[in-house]
Protein backbone atom coordinates (compact mmCIF):
# COMPACT_ATOMS: atom_id res chain seq x y z
CA UNK A 1 0.00 0.00 0.00
CA UNK A 2 1.33 3.34 -1.40
CA UNK A 3 2.12 5.88 1.88
CA UNK A 4 -0.01 8.17 2.97
CA UNK A 5 1.67 11.26 2.39
CA UNK A 6 2.70 9.99 -1.31
CA UNK A 7 -0.80 9.98 -2.04
CA UNK A 8 -1.99 13.37 -0.68
CA UNK A 9 0.79 15.12 -2.68
CA UNK A 10 -0.25 13.28 -5.74
CA UNK A 11 -4.17 13.90 -5.23
CA UNK A 12 -2.69 18.29 -5.14
CA UNK A 13 -0.60 18.03 -8.19
CA UNK A 14 -3.62 16.25 -10.11
CA UNK A 15 -5.86 19.45 -8.68
CA UNK A 16 -3.58 21.66 -9.90
CA UNK A 17 -3.03 20.29 -13.34
CA UNK A 18 -7.00 20.26 -13.41
CA UNK A 19 -7.07 23.80 -12.93
CA UNK A 20 -4.94 24.34 -15.77
CA UNK A 21 -6.66 22.35 -18.05
CA UNK A 22 -9.93 23.73 -16.96
CA UNK A 23 -8.69 27.49 -17.22
CA UNK A 24 -7.16 26.56 -20.70
CA UNK A 25 -10.42 24.86 -22.02
CA UNK A 26 -12.21 28.52 -20.83
CA UNK A 27 -10.09 30.35 -22.94
CA UNK A 28 -10.11 28.13 -25.92
CA UNK A 29 -14.05 28.80 -25.52
CA UNK A 30 -13.79 32.46 -25.98
CA UNK A 31 -11.32 32.24 -28.62
CA UNK A 32 -13.30 29.96 -30.68
CA UNK A 33 -16.16 32.10 -30.38
CA UNK A 34 -14.21 34.88 -32.00
CA UNK A 35 -12.65 32.78 -34.49
CA UNK A 36 -16.12 31.15 -35.26
CA UNK A 37 -17.48 34.90 -35.79
CA UNK A 38 -14.89 35.59 -38.04
CA UNK A 39 -15.29 32.50 -40.24
CA UNK A 40 -19.00 33.53 -40.31
CA UNK A 41 -18.62 37.24 -41.29
CA UNK A 42 -16.27 35.83 -44.56
CA UNK A 43 -18.95 33.45 -45.71
CA UNK A 44 -21.37 35.69 -47.52
CA UNK A 45 -18.33 37.32 -49.00
CA UNK A 46 -16.78 34.38 -50.24
CA UNK A 47 -19.99 32.64 -51.40
CA UNK A 48 -20.82 36.05 -53.89
CA UNK A 49 -17.21 36.13 -55.11
CA UNK A 50 -17.66 32.32 -56.50
CA UNK A 51 -21.10 33.46 -57.77
CA UNK A 52 -19.55 36.51 -59.63
CA UNK A 53 -16.72 34.33 -60.76
CA UNK A 54 -19.05 31.44 -62.50
CA UNK A 55 -21.12 33.85 -63.80
CA UNK A 56 -17.90 35.62 -65.17
CA UNK A 57 -16.21 32.14 -66.45
CA UNK A 58 -19.53 31.20 -68.00
CA UNK A 59 -20.04 34.06 -69.98
CA UNK A 60 -16.39 34.14 -71.13
CA UNK A 61 -17.13 30.11 -72.11
CA UNK A 62 -20.20 30.73 -73.93
CA UNK A 63 -18.11 33.86 -76.50
CA UNK A 64 -15.68 30.95 -76.69
CA UNK A 65 -12.86 32.16 -74.86
CA UNK A 66 -9.93 30.44 -73.56
CA UNK A 67 -7.28 31.45 -71.29
CA UNK A 68 -9.12 34.15 -70.13
CA UNK A 69 -7.04 34.97 -67.24
CA UNK A 70 -3.90 32.97 -65.89
CA UNK A 71 -4.77 31.98 -62.65
CA UNK A 72 -7.93 30.03 -64.50
CA UNK A 73 -5.85 27.89 -66.89
CA UNK A 74 -4.80 24.59 -66.30
CA UNK A 75 -1.85 23.17 -67.30
CA UNK A 76 -0.95 20.42 -69.64
CA UNK A 77 1.76 19.08 -67.46
CA UNK A 78 1.72 18.97 -63.89
CA UNK A 79 5.57 18.80 -63.14
CA UNK A 80 6.15 20.68 -59.57
CA UNK A 81 3.05 21.07 -57.12
CA UNK A 82 2.83 23.95 -54.42
CA UNK A 83 1.46 22.42 -51.07
CA UNK A 84 0.11 24.83 -48.86
CA UNK A 85 -0.24 23.26 -45.30
CA UNK A 86 -1.65 24.52 -42.39
CA UNK A 87 -1.50 24.07 -38.68
CA UNK A 88 -1.71 25.48 -35.47
CA UNK A 89 1.17 27.47 -33.19
CA UNK A 90 1.06 25.48 -30.65
CA UNK A 91 0.03 21.65 -29.22
CA UNK A 92 -2.47 20.72 -26.02
CA UNK A 93 -5.14 20.22 -29.03
CA UNK A 94 -5.67 16.78 -29.42
CA UNK A 95 -5.01 14.72 -32.69
CA UNK A 96 -5.63 18.30 -34.61
CA UNK A 97 -2.41 18.84 -35.61
CA UNK A 98 -1.20 15.20 -35.79
CA UNK A 99 -4.25 14.57 -38.48
CA UNK A 100 -2.99 17.26 -40.44
CA UNK A 101 0.91 16.19 -40.74
CA UNK A 102 -0.14 12.80 -41.67
CA UNK A 103 -2.63 13.93 -44.67
CA UNK A 104 0.14 16.02 -45.49
CA UNK A 105 2.77 12.87 -45.41
CA UNK A 106 0.00 11.36 -47.67
CA UNK A 107 0.04 14.12 -50.49
CA UNK A 108 3.97 14.30 -50.33
CA UNK A 109 3.76 10.64 -50.94
CA UNK A 110 1.40 10.32 -53.68
CA UNK A 111 2.60 13.67 -55.48
CA UNK A 112 6.02 12.22 -55.11
CA UNK A 113 4.82 8.55 -56.18
CA UNK A 114 3.30 9.96 -59.59
CA UNK A 115 6.53 11.93 -59.92
CA UNK A 116 5.83 15.58 -59.65
CA UNK A 117 7.84 17.58 -57.21
CA UNK A 118 6.28 19.38 -54.44
CA UNK A 119 7.37 22.78 -52.89
CA UNK A 120 5.77 23.18 -49.66
CA UNK A 121 4.24 26.22 -47.71
CA UNK A 122 3.91 25.82 -44.26
CA UNK A 123 1.81 28.23 -42.02
CA UNK A 124 1.82 27.41 -38.26
CA UNK A 125 4.85 26.50 -36.04
CA UNK A 126 3.88 22.54 -35.98
CA UNK A 127 3.56 22.23 -39.60
CA UNK A 128 6.90 24.46 -40.15
CA UNK A 129 8.74 21.24 -37.91
CA UNK A 130 6.87 18.45 -39.76
CA UNK A 131 7.62 20.17 -43.31
CA UNK A 132 11.66 20.26 -42.06
CA UNK A 133 11.42 16.33 -41.74
CA UNK A 134 9.77 15.81 -45.29
CA UNK A 135 11.84 15.44 -48.25
CA UNK A 136 10.59 18.37 -50.51
CA UNK A 137 12.05 20.37 -53.34
CA UNK A 138 11.62 23.60 -51.31
CA UNK A 139 10.31 24.46 -48.29
CA UNK A 140 8.93 27.63 -47.56
CA UNK A 141 8.22 28.18 -44.00
CA UNK A 142 5.22 31.16 -43.57
CA UNK A 143 6.50 31.56 -39.92
CA UNK A 144 3.13 31.60 -37.56
CA UNK A 145 -0.85 31.28 -37.65
CA UNK A 146 -2.04 33.06 -35.23
CA UNK A 147 -1.54 36.67 -36.75
CA UNK A 148 -2.43 35.04 -40.09
CA UNK A 149 -6.28 36.46 -40.07
CA UNK A 150 -5.38 40.42 -40.81
CA UNK A 151 -5.93 41.59 -44.14
CA UNK A 152 -1.59 42.29 -44.82
CA UNK A 153 -0.99 38.69 -44.18
CA UNK A 154 -3.70 37.12 -45.86
CA UNK A 155 -2.48 39.25 -49.31
CA UNK A 156 1.40 38.44 -48.48
CA UNK A 157 0.73 34.66 -48.42
CA UNK A 158 -1.88 34.69 -51.60
CA UNK A 159 0.56 36.79 -53.29
CA UNK A 160 3.58 34.39 -52.35
CA UNK A 161 1.27 31.71 -53.92
CA UNK A 162 -0.03 33.17 -57.24
CA UNK A 163 3.65 34.33 -57.78
CA UNK A 164 4.87 30.52 -57.99
CA UNK A 165 1.67 29.65 -60.01
CA UNK A 166 2.48 33.21 -62.57
CA UNK A 167 5.81 32.30 -62.76
CA UNK A 168 5.55 28.66 -63.67
CA UNK A 169 7.18 27.77 -61.09
CA UNK A 170 4.45 25.34 -59.63
CA UNK A 171 1.81 23.69 -62.17
CA UNK A 172 -0.46 23.37 -59.40
CA UNK A 173 -1.66 24.46 -56.07
CA UNK A 174 -3.20 22.27 -53.28
CA UNK A 175 -3.82 23.31 -49.54
CA UNK A 176 -4.03 20.86 -46.71
CA UNK A 177 -5.70 21.75 -43.87
CA UNK A 178 -8.54 21.11 -41.23
CA UNK A 179 -11.43 22.14 -42.67
CA UNK A 180 -14.18 23.36 -39.60
CA UNK A 181 -17.11 21.28 -39.50
CA UNK A 182 -18.51 22.14 -36.31
CA UNK A 183 -16.98 22.41 -32.60
CA UNK A 184 -16.50 18.77 -32.40
CA UNK A 185 -15.24 17.59 -35.43
CA UNK A 186 -12.05 19.22 -37.39
CA UNK A 187 -11.90 16.94 -40.76
CA UNK A 188 -8.48 16.91 -42.59
CA UNK A 189 -9.22 18.19 -46.10
CA UNK A 190 -7.06 18.62 -49.46
CA UNK A 191 -8.61 20.54 -51.99
CA UNK A 192 -7.24 22.40 -55.24
CA UNK A 193 -6.83 26.16 -55.03
CA UNK A 194 -4.71 26.99 -58.33
CA UNK A 195 -5.61 26.93 -61.34
CA UNK A 196 -9.09 28.13 -59.82
CA UNK A 197 -11.88 25.79 -60.76
CA UNK A 198 -14.11 27.36 -63.56
CA UNK A 199 -17.87 26.43 -63.09
CA UNK A 200 -18.89 22.79 -62.80
CA UNK A 201 -19.50 21.01 -66.03
CA UNK A 202 -22.53 20.24 -64.50
CA UNK A 203 -23.67 23.33 -64.22
CA UNK A 204 -25.45 23.62 -67.82
CA UNK A 205 -28.15 25.55 -66.67
CA UNK A 206 -27.66 29.63 -66.81
CA UNK A 207 -28.27 31.79 -64.29
CA UNK A 208 -31.52 33.86 -64.81
CA UNK A 209 -28.85 37.14 -64.84
CA UNK A 210 -26.97 35.54 -67.21
CA UNK A 211 -28.95 36.83 -70.41
CA UNK A 212 -27.80 40.28 -70.90
CA UNK A 213 -25.12 41.52 -68.51
CA UNK A 214 -23.34 44.72 -68.90
CA UNK A 215 -19.66 44.84 -67.89
CA UNK A 216 -17.94 47.88 -67.17
CA UNK A 217 -14.78 47.33 -67.73
CA UNK A 218 -14.50 44.59 -69.40
CA UNK A 219 -14.91 41.26 -68.77
CA UNK A 220 -11.03 40.78 -68.80
CA UNK A 221 -10.47 43.85 -66.69
CA UNK A 222 -13.39 42.35 -64.38
CA UNK A 223 -11.48 38.52 -64.57
CA UNK A 224 -8.60 40.09 -63.14
CA UNK A 225 -9.94 41.51 -60.28
CA UNK A 226 -12.40 39.00 -59.44
CA UNK A 227 -9.89 36.20 -59.60
CA UNK A 228 -7.31 37.25 -57.65
CA UNK A 229 -9.16 38.15 -55.11
CA UNK A 230 -11.58 34.73 -55.07
CA UNK A 231 -7.95 33.13 -54.46
CA UNK A 232 -7.22 35.25 -52.04
CA UNK A 233 -10.98 34.65 -50.05
CA UNK A 234 -10.50 31.07 -50.42
CA UNK A 235 -7.00 31.35 -48.84
CA UNK A 236 -8.27 33.37 -45.99
CA UNK A 237 -11.04 31.31 -45.32
CA UNK A 238 -8.42 28.45 -44.82
CA UNK A 239 -6.84 29.91 -42.46
CA UNK A 240 -9.72 31.48 -40.40
CA UNK A 241 -11.12 27.45 -40.61
CA UNK A 242 -7.92 26.49 -39.44
CA UNK A 243 -7.93 28.45 -36.26
CA UNK A 244 -11.32 27.90 -35.41
CA UNK A 245 -10.07 24.28 -35.79
CA UNK A 246 -7.79 24.36 -33.35
CA UNK A 247 -9.60 26.60 -30.88
CA UNK A 248 -12.00 23.93 -31.06
CA UNK A 249 -9.80 20.80 -30.91
CA UNK A 250 -8.02 22.34 -27.54
CA UNK A 251 -11.03 23.00 -26.00
CA UNK A 252 -12.29 19.72 -26.02
CA UNK A 253 -9.12 18.59 -25.60
CA UNK A 254 -8.55 20.47 -22.05
CA UNK A 255 -12.50 19.42 -21.23
CA UNK A 256 -11.68 15.95 -21.67
CA UNK A 257 -8.04 16.13 -19.81
CA UNK A 258 -10.18 18.23 -17.38
CA UNK A 259 -12.78 15.16 -16.93
CA UNK A 260 -9.90 12.66 -17.00
CA UNK A 261 -8.37 14.48 -13.69
CA UNK A 262 -11.49 14.48 -11.79
CA UNK A 263 -11.45 10.36 -12.15
CA UNK A 264 -8.02 10.33 -11.04
CA UNK A 265 -8.69 12.56 -8.13
CA UNK A 266 -11.68 9.86 -7.44
CA UNK A 267 -9.89 6.91 -7.44
CA UNK A 268 -6.66 8.40 -5.54
CA UNK A 269 -9.09 9.63 -3.14
CA UNK A 270 -10.37 6.48 -2.73
CA UNK A 271 -6.81 4.93 -1.63
CA UNK A 272 -5.79 7.32 -0.05
CA UNK A 273 -8.81 6.71 2.54
CA UNK A 274 -7.69 2.93 2.32
CA UNK A 275 -4.56 3.71 3.35
CA UNK A 276 -5.49 5.45 6.15
CA UNK A 277 -8.10 2.87 7.32
CA UNK A 278 -5.33 0.18 7.39
CA UNK A 279 -3.00 2.47 9.17
CA UNK A 280 -5.61 2.70 11.64
CA UNK A 281 -6.49 -1.11 11.74
CA UNK A 282 -2.59 -1.55 11.90
CA UNK A 283 -2.22 0.92 15.17
CA UNK A 284 -5.55 -0.50 16.51
CA UNK A 285 -3.87 -4.25 16.46
CA UNK A 286 -0.73 -3.16 17.82
CA UNK A 287 -2.28 -2.04 20.95
CA UNK A 288 -4.68 -4.47 21.07
CA UNK A 289 -1.61 -7.25 20.92
CA UNK A 290 0.04 -4.74 23.79
CA UNK A 291 -2.63 -4.89 25.89
CA UNK A 292 -2.86 -9.10 25.10
CA UNK A 293 0.54 -9.15 26.57
CA UNK A 294 0.11 -7.58 29.70
CA UNK A 295 -2.46 -10.09 30.70
CA UNK B 1 -40.63 50.15 -57.14
CA UNK B 2 -37.28 50.25 -54.75
CA UNK B 3 -34.44 48.92 -54.80
CA UNK B 4 -32.21 46.74 -52.70
CA UNK B 5 -29.15 48.11 -51.94
CA UNK B 6 -26.44 45.40 -49.95
CA UNK B 7 -22.62 46.25 -49.40
CA UNK B 8 -20.70 43.15 -48.37
CA UNK B 9 -16.88 43.16 -46.94
CA UNK B 10 -14.58 40.36 -45.79
CA UNK B 11 -15.40 41.14 -42.24
CA UNK B 12 -19.33 40.88 -42.60
CA UNK B 13 -22.30 42.86 -44.08
CA UNK B 14 -22.11 46.44 -43.68
CA UNK B 15 -25.15 47.51 -44.93
CA UNK B 16 -28.54 46.04 -46.33
CA UNK B 17 -31.53 48.33 -47.02
CA UNK B 18 -33.86 49.77 -49.49
CA UNK B 19 -33.62 52.54 -51.11
CA UNK B 20 -35.04 54.53 -54.26
CA UNK B 21 -31.61 55.47 -55.64
CA UNK B 22 -27.68 54.73 -55.45
CA UNK B 23 -24.87 56.69 -57.03
CA UNK B 24 -21.59 54.63 -56.25
CA UNK B 25 -17.72 55.38 -57.73
CA UNK B 26 -17.17 53.33 -60.66
CA UNK B 27 -13.72 52.57 -61.61
CA UNK B 28 -14.61 54.52 -64.89
CA UNK B 29 -16.37 57.65 -62.90
CA UNK B 30 -19.69 57.26 -61.17
CA UNK B 31 -22.64 56.17 -61.98
CA UNK B 32 -26.21 56.08 -60.79
CA UNK B 33 -28.64 53.29 -60.46
CA UNK B 34 -32.55 53.37 -60.34
CA UNK B 35 -34.64 50.84 -59.78
CA UNK B 36 -35.16 48.38 -63.02
CA UNK B 37 -31.57 49.28 -64.41
CA UNK B 38 -30.15 46.93 -66.75
CA UNK B 39 -28.56 44.17 -64.76
CA UNK B 40 -24.62 43.97 -65.05
CA UNK B 41 -21.67 43.68 -63.19
CA UNK B 42 -19.16 47.23 -62.85
CA UNK B 43 -15.54 46.98 -61.06
CA UNK B 44 -15.27 49.74 -58.02
CA UNK B 45 -13.18 52.26 -57.37
CA UNK B 46 -12.84 54.11 -54.15
CA UNK B 47 -15.09 56.99 -52.45
CA UNK B 48 -18.75 57.26 -51.01
CA UNK B 49 -21.67 55.34 -52.09
CA UNK B 50 -24.59 57.51 -51.20
CA UNK B 51 -28.56 56.15 -51.44
CA UNK B 52 -31.20 58.62 -50.25
CA UNK B 53 -29.34 60.51 -47.64
CA UNK B 54 -27.21 57.90 -46.63
CA UNK B 55 -23.04 57.84 -47.48
CA UNK B 56 -20.61 54.74 -47.03
CA UNK B 57 -17.59 54.70 -47.69
CA UNK B 58 -15.49 51.49 -49.89
CA UNK B 59 -12.24 51.01 -50.42
CA UNK B 60 -12.75 49.30 -53.92
CA UNK B 61 -14.58 46.63 -54.95
CA UNK B 62 -17.18 45.50 -57.55
CA UNK B 63 -21.02 45.96 -57.94
CA UNK B 64 -23.44 43.53 -59.25
CA UNK B 65 -26.71 45.46 -60.52
CA UNK B 66 -29.59 43.76 -61.36
CA UNK B 67 -33.14 45.43 -61.66
CA UNK B 68 -34.47 44.89 -58.09
CA UNK B 69 -31.03 44.94 -56.06
CA UNK B 70 -27.41 46.34 -56.13
CA UNK B 71 -24.91 44.35 -54.21
CA UNK B 72 -21.55 45.60 -53.62
CA UNK B 73 -18.38 43.51 -52.61
CA UNK B 74 -16.29 46.06 -51.00
CA UNK B 75 -12.92 45.12 -49.63
CA UNK B 76 -13.27 47.69 -46.98
CA UNK B 77 -16.60 49.45 -46.43
CA UNK B 78 -17.57 52.23 -43.16
CA UNK B 79 -20.76 53.70 -42.45
CA UNK B 80 -20.26 57.74 -42.73
CA UNK B 81 -21.07 57.40 -38.97
CA UNK B 82 -18.32 55.19 -38.22
CA UNK B 83 -15.73 57.18 -40.57
CA UNK B 84 -14.45 58.90 -38.13
CA UNK B 85 -12.36 56.10 -36.76
CA UNK B 86 -10.56 55.84 -40.33
CA UNK B 87 -7.25 57.71 -40.22
CA UNK B 88 -7.49 59.36 -43.76
CA UNK B 89 -4.86 61.59 -43.30
CA UNK B 90 -2.94 58.76 -42.49
CA UNK B 91 -3.91 56.89 -45.83
CA UNK B 92 -2.65 59.90 -48.16
CA UNK B 93 0.74 59.95 -46.23
CA UNK B 94 1.46 56.45 -46.98
CA UNK B 95 0.13 56.72 -50.61
CA UNK B 96 2.63 59.91 -51.08
CA UNK B 97 5.30 57.91 -49.99
CA UNK B 98 4.53 55.08 -52.00
CA UNK B 99 3.79 56.81 -54.97
CA UNK B 100 7.35 58.52 -54.37
CA UNK B 101 9.01 55.29 -53.91
CA UNK B 102 7.67 54.19 -57.60
CA UNK B 103 9.50 56.15 -60.43
CA UNK B 104 7.40 53.75 -63.07
CA UNK B 105 3.83 52.59 -62.05
CA UNK B 106 1.86 49.84 -63.71
CA UNK B 107 -1.83 50.19 -64.62
CA UNK B 108 -2.77 48.48 -61.56
CA UNK B 109 -0.86 50.24 -59.41
CA UNK B 110 -2.06 53.46 -60.60
CA UNK B 111 -5.47 52.15 -60.25
CA UNK B 112 -4.89 50.74 -56.72
CA UNK B 113 -3.39 54.47 -55.89
CA UNK B 114 -6.23 56.03 -57.79
CA UNK B 115 -9.26 53.98 -55.10
CA UNK B 116 -6.55 54.80 -52.18
CA UNK B 117 -6.53 58.58 -52.76
CA UNK B 118 -10.31 58.58 -53.67
CA UNK B 119 -11.34 57.17 -50.91
CA UNK B 120 -9.75 58.82 -48.11
CA UNK B 121 -10.28 62.11 -49.87
CA UNK B 122 -14.38 61.29 -49.91
CA UNK B 123 -13.85 60.88 -46.59
CA UNK B 124 -11.91 63.63 -45.40
CA UNK B 125 -14.37 65.91 -47.74
CA UNK B 126 -17.03 64.28 -45.44
CA UNK B 127 -15.85 65.18 -42.22
CA UNK B 128 -15.44 69.15 -42.88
Amino acid sequence: MANLKAIRKRIASVKNTQKITRAMKLVSAAKLRRAQQAMMELRPYAAKHRELLESLARQLAESGETNAHPLLTPRDEIKTVAVFALSSDRGMCGAFNAGIVRKLNEVVRERTAAGQQVVLFTLGRRMGIAGRKLKVLELHDLAEIITAGDQARVKEITAALVKAFIDGAVDEVVVVSNRFKSALTQLPTVYSLLPVAGPAATDAAPSASGADLFYEPGQNDLLGYVVPRFVEVQVRQAILESIAGEHAARMNAMSSATDNANGMIQSLTLEMNRARQAAITKELMEIIGGAEAMK
Amino acid sequence: MSLKLEIVTPTGKVLDTVVNEVVAPGALGEFAVLPNHRPGIVLLGGGAIRFDGGVVFVRGGVAEISAERVLVLADEAVKAENAGAVNAAAILDKLATETAAHEFVSDEQQQHFETERRYAEAILAAGR
